[in-house]
């Protein structure tokens, strides 16, 4: 038996002789478990009057939802890279720098495939999202689902990454003496779209903590 | 309107803005297509240049026109293969020659499409002066 399974069992069996959490608590602190791990093996217990420990519900893994979240993840993925690349070539094209070489062809070519990019991935980031939405609100324990949880927090990550490799760019133009117009119009296109996700995925995140 | 409808609305938007703004400069598969006729006729001018230098090389003069010669080469690209209208070819100096086509995109022509050479982007001529 795993040292986790022996405290879930040794929780339960407690509350079930009807022994006060903070008893629980203080004997467990007693034998050397974090109170991180005293808190979570109490939490999964509701603190309600009945005659048996009532489970509170639990995040949980499905294979199903797997596929769909990474599905849906990997078209935001997309969908914020393309768009950033589409929109960097934009302005590349609009905001001239005389001291950049003309890039003629590959421009073009990296622009296509970002429009290809995005008229694939950014329906399909949008039909799954509005999917997710309905199916949370339909049936909010959908929000304990580990797998979006996951993929979540690994968005905002990402998101994160980008935001301060971006900060990072800045200075680093800065200091390099390219700073111009188009650099910075840039900066803003990455720190708006990486800006956007996170504020989106960390209410979505806040959202799952809830309704964990 | 809240956040869930909110959110996707603006996504949307500004992807096809982004998307249409992007086709107005790619310009679309037929502009797309006339770039790939553009490449063919940069890939044909390569090889007459390779044969018009291979011939100054040979009999230390440019050809005054472009005939297949053994050593050099006998096929030879000499006609645009899309609309059959024949490259131009015109000997300047002892060594130095201009090979023109009829480009549709002549605005993303550059000097580094043929090493070597400079482009004319007003005639559609790339001159090869370097000895």
């Amino acid at each position: 038996m795993r040292p986790s399974d022996q405290l879930a069992e040794f929780t339960r069996d407690a509350l079930a002789a009807g022994k006060s959490r903070d008893d629980i608590r203080a004997a467990l602190t007693q034998s050397g478990w974090a109170p991180n791990e005293i808190a979570e093996a109490l939490d999964a217990w509701a603190d309600i009057s009945f005659p048996t420990p009532v489970p509170r519900p639990r995040p949980y893994v499905s294979a199903r939802e797997a596929f769909f979240y990474g599905i849906m993840f990997v078209a935001l993925a997309m969908t914020a890279w393309h768009l950033v690349a589409l929109l960097h070539n934009l302005i590349d094209h609009w905001v001239a720098d005389p001291l950049d070489e003309y890039s003629g062809r590959s421009a073009l070519s990296s622009t296509r495939w970002s429009i290809a990019a995005l008229i694939v991935f950014a329906p399909t980031f949008l039909v799954l999202n509005r999917r997710t939405v309905q199916a949370t609100k339909a049936d909010p324990g959908k929000r304990r689902s580990g797998v979006r949880k996951w993929f979540g927090y690994v968005t905002l990550f990402l998101a994160s990454i980008s935001l301060l490799g971006d900060l990072m760019a800045v200075i680093y133009a800065l200091l390099s003496g390219d700073l111009t117009l188009r650099f910075i119009l840039k900066a803003l296109v990455v720190a708006g779209v990486a800006g956007a996700i996170f504020t989106y995925f960390r209410q979505e995140a806040d959202e799952a903590r809830d309704g964990a | 309107m809240e956040r869930d409808a909110l959110a996707p609305v603006i996504i949307g938007a500004v992807v096809v803005l982004a998307i249409a703004a992007g086709l107005t400069i790619t310009g679309g598969p037929t502009s797309a297509r006339a770039e790939k006729r553009d490449l063919a006729r940069l890939a044909d001018l390569r090889v007459l240049a390779s044969f018009a230098r291979c011939v100054a090389d040979i009999t230390g003069s440019a050809p005054t026109k472009l005939a297949p010669m053994g050593d050099c080469g006998t096929d030879l690209p000499l006609t645009d293969r899309t609309t059959d209208a024949p490259y131009r070819y015109e000997a300047l100096t002892a060594k130095g020659f201009l090979l023109c086509a009829d480009f549709e995109r002549p605005g993303l022509i550059t000097n580094f499409d043929i090493a070597g050479a400079v482009w004319q982007h007003d005639q559609g001529c790339f001159a090869f002066t370097q000895p």
